[in-house]
């Protein structure tokens, strides 16, 4: 056991922060993590985006033959934690650079890896996800949208709802039925939609916050090009759920901004407890809650840790099946602790705003629930069930 | 970033494992619950002939001078199996404060028969009425003569009927100090405290003038501050093993036992429920085995930082999944025939035993809390 890191990995550390100080304005920092809507924010990213790719940080877990680092999983999480010091504006396609271009590299044509991943990584076409429908949320392998062959096209209908980036993306990695015969998992295809085509409606989702975070698509008589197919027919399932096989550092630094979080509202409680008296110490049982809170973002660390570890080390463990549970129980949490710190100040503003956004955290995913039985079945090993 | 045991620490998990199924199986086990001393002559035997109790005593004491890894391992193996008897307070324990708050020669003179298991000793450090707060005792030392006498009342004191030796804290003039009393000398009364856990043995100790050895080292309570750290890990380490065993037996009857026609594992509310346990097992064994290796790795004060919240989370979260076992058993886990409330039994004196989460939870508050902390830039 040791907890030291290799002496390459900070190396990497100390070239990566030597050139995030030199290339990161205060102006591009101030844009913060979320992307929503467009203007000059965007462009701003755009601009940051195109910097990191030029320098080879924006996937550094991907080969180097596609513009990434073949990072360890070790430098991929120096990556992250530097980026996260730093306070960087994530890259434009989060969910493209981890979740569709691993598809595209393992399944992809020379032309679709060559046309589509260098402007992916330098955030010149962002990309979005069509998985969810209506109808078809935990229950994904029920989707309904078709797609029917007809000569060199594809033509393509139905609805997608929770589309993360739906209004600003280019490109649309659209999960549809193409054999209504096949069992459920075997009649769904792949494709990488062109979000310009004529019959593509996107429309805003109000979520309980009051924000727009996701949109739906509406789908009528959309003619895709045949050659948008990724990967094999009636394989799509498959395809979708491809992921670069070392990159596992991502849910393991999830708790990078959740243990940000709480020591936010430790220093407030801090703060107001001093602004009350000086020299005035916090609540006892708020002291508590607090030290109890900060123990669970630090143990959601340490449980990211040995997932990385026994992956580097081929141990097979529970750890990483665990880690959504935890992050999102530890993140809710720590949103609802501004209600005993602020008091009733908590339900405005930016705490208010958290406090109810956070209700999407055991939702978005894979709700709770839906996880607890995969982990019941894939890990326990007991017999599916009711 | 290494998460994994050495080889060799597996190898010691093997053999000890291999060594308590045969030797020390859950029907020994049951004939230990109503013993004061928890173990027999046989058993402590193959304990010591495999070098366990002197782990943590340095080579030149005729030890091993393995570390708290090596510990844990053979710990989370012995709460596994419920084990009873003396083994933590003495092996760890008492040990530690010997290793750091004795002199060289007290060293020489103590450590030798504790590494060898020919005695056993104990820590004496709680009081009624300071509960965890063993920095500042009521008992008193004072010296006749050439000898230190000690008086006072202690408890719980963990084996205090079965160990030969006892560690006592108490204050004189020269302020805290360390004290070694024989058990079966002059002015001492052991009285076993009977708690519903069978497997881990406790006791009241009254001392009056009770003859005793002053530990020589100088620090005193770094000495006491560097023991309550191994116990609180060592603790933990023994309820991973034991809340693991809970959630195989739990998990194995939840496919056995049928009803509706089919296991009641296949119902999302047990299934849910072993998810939850497996969560904080898995937590606690990673903060345990991170804590571990602060011990016998990283400087004192992150030492201290992992074991408060090593111990602070085991003590709430692991008896919870005790009773969630007893749950899971139901109607069976509430018989004395079924094993499954031993282990319940054991988590819950773990709870208590070295700080709750309430006293650890204050103590990681004053480390995080209180002070701005200065995000360390790679503490793990």
């Amino acid at each position: 056991m040791d907890f030291s890191y290799p002496p390459e990995a900070d190396a990497f550390r100390a070239e990566l922060r030597g050139w995030l100080e030199e290339n990161l304005d205060e102006r591009t920092r101030a844009v913060g993590r979320a992307i929503q809507g467009g203007g000059e924010e965007l462009e701003l990213r755009r601009t940051w985006n195109r910097k990191l790719a030029d320098a080879r940080y924006v996937a550094v877990a991907w080969p180097s033959e596609f513009g990434g680092r073949d990072a360890s999983v070790i430098e991929q999480v120096v990556w992250a934690e530097e980026m996260h010091r730093a306070r960087a504006p994530a890259a434009l396609n989060p969910i493209g650079l981890a979740n569709i271009a691993p598809a595209i590299m393992q399944y992809g044509t020379e032309a679709q890896q060559r046309d589509l991943l260098p402007r992916m990584l330098r955030g010149d076409d962002i990309w979005c996800q069509g998985f969810s429908e209506p109808g078809a949320g935990s229950d994904l392998a029920s989707l309904r949208a078709s797609a029917v062959r007809d000569g060199d096209h594809w033509v393509v209908n139905g609805q997608k709802v929770w589309n993360t980036l739906g209004d600003v993306a280019d490109w649309c990695e659209l999960l549809v039925r193409t054999d209504p015969d096949a069992p459920r998992h075997r009649g769904i295809s792949c494709l990488l939609v062109d979000m310009k085509l004529a019959g593509i409606e996107v429309r805003p989702i109000v979520t309980i916050t009051g924000d727009t975070e996701f949109h739906e698509i509406f789908l009528r008589d959309v003619r895709v090009p045949a050659d948008a197919l990724l990967g094999p027919e009636n394989q799509g399932w498959r395809v979708a759920m491809s992921t670069l096989n070392h990159e596992r550092a991502g849910v393991a630094t999830l708790h990078l901004g959740v243990r940000e979080k709480i020591a936010k509202w430790i220093d407030v409680a801090r703060d107001r407890a001093a602004e009350r008296e000086p020299g005035g110490s916090i609540d006892p049982s708020l002291r508590r809650s607090l030290a109890r809170l900060y123990l669970d973002g630090e143990y959601l660390k340490l449980l990211g840790e040995r997932a990385l570890s026994g992956g580097m080390h081929g141990r097979s463990g529970p750890e990483g099946a665990l880690i959504k549970l935890v992050w999102s129980d530890v993140a809710q949490r720590a949103a609802e602790i501004s209600g005993d710190v602020l008091g009733a100040d908590a339900l405005c503003g930016e705490a208010g705003r958290d406090r109810v956004g956070a209700r999407s955290l055991s939702i978005a995913g894979g709700t709770t629930q839906v996880n607890k039985n995969v982990v019941a079945e894939r890990v326990l090993g007991l017999p599916r069930g009711r | 970033m290494d998460f994994e045991f050495e080889p060799e620490q597996e190898q010691l998990r093997e053999s000890v494992r291999r060594f308590l199924e045969e030797a020390a199986p859950i029907a020994w086990v049951r004939e230990q619950l109503e013993t004061e001393r928890g173990t027999t002559d046989t058993v402590w035997d193959g304990v010591a002939q495999l070098g366990l109790p002197g782990l943590l005593v340095p080579e030149g004491c005729g030890g091993a001078g393995l570390g708290m890894l090596e510990m844990g391992v053979v710990l989370e193996e012995m709460g596994r199996a419920v084990h009873p008897g003396p083994f933590l307070a003495s092996a760890v324990g008492a040990t530690t404060l010997l290793v750091a708050g004795g002199s060289a020669d007290d060293r020489d003179a103590l450590l030798p028969a504790l590494a060898d298991g020919s005695r056993v000793a104990t820590l004496a450090v709680h009081e009624a009425e300071g509960g965890d707060d063993w920095a500042h005792p009521s008992a008193i030392a004072a010296k006749r003569g050439d000898t230190w006498r000690v008086t006072g009342r202690k408890v719980p004191v963990l084996d205090g009927v079965g160990a030969d030796l006892l560690l006592v804290t108490a204050c004189s003039d020269a302020g805290l100090g360390l004290f070694v009393v024989e058990r079966e000398g002059a002015g001492v009364e052991a009285t076993a405290r009977s708690t519903v856990d069978g497997t881990r043995k406790e006791a009241e100790i009254a001392l009056r003038e009770a003859p005793a050895r002053r530990l020589g080292g100088v620090d005193p309570l770094g000495a006491l501050a560097t023991a309550a750290d191994a116990m609180a890990v060592a603790l933990a380490a023994d309820g991973v093993g034991t809340a693991s065993r809970a959630l195989e037996l739990a998990l194995g009857y939840s496919n056995e036992r049928e009803q509706f026609g089919v296991p009641i594992g296949s119902f999302q509310a047990v299934k849910h429920l072993l998810v939850d346990m497996l969560r904080d097992v898995e937590l606690a064994r990673a903060g345990t085995y991170y804590a571990m290796w602060a011990v016998d790795a990283a400087p004192p004060s992150e030492r201290h930082r992992a074991a408060s919240m090593a111990k602070a989370f085991a003590s709430e979260a692991l008896p919870r999944i005790g009773a969630d076992a007893i749950q899971i058993f139901a109607g069976a886990g509430y018989t004395w025939e079924y094993d499954i409330h031993l282990y319940y039994k054991r988590l819950l004196s773990l709870r208590h035993c070295w700080g709750d989460q309430a006293t650890h939870l204050d103590e990681l508050a004053r480390i995080v809390v209180d002070a701005r902390a200065t995000e360390p830039d790679r503490a793990p």
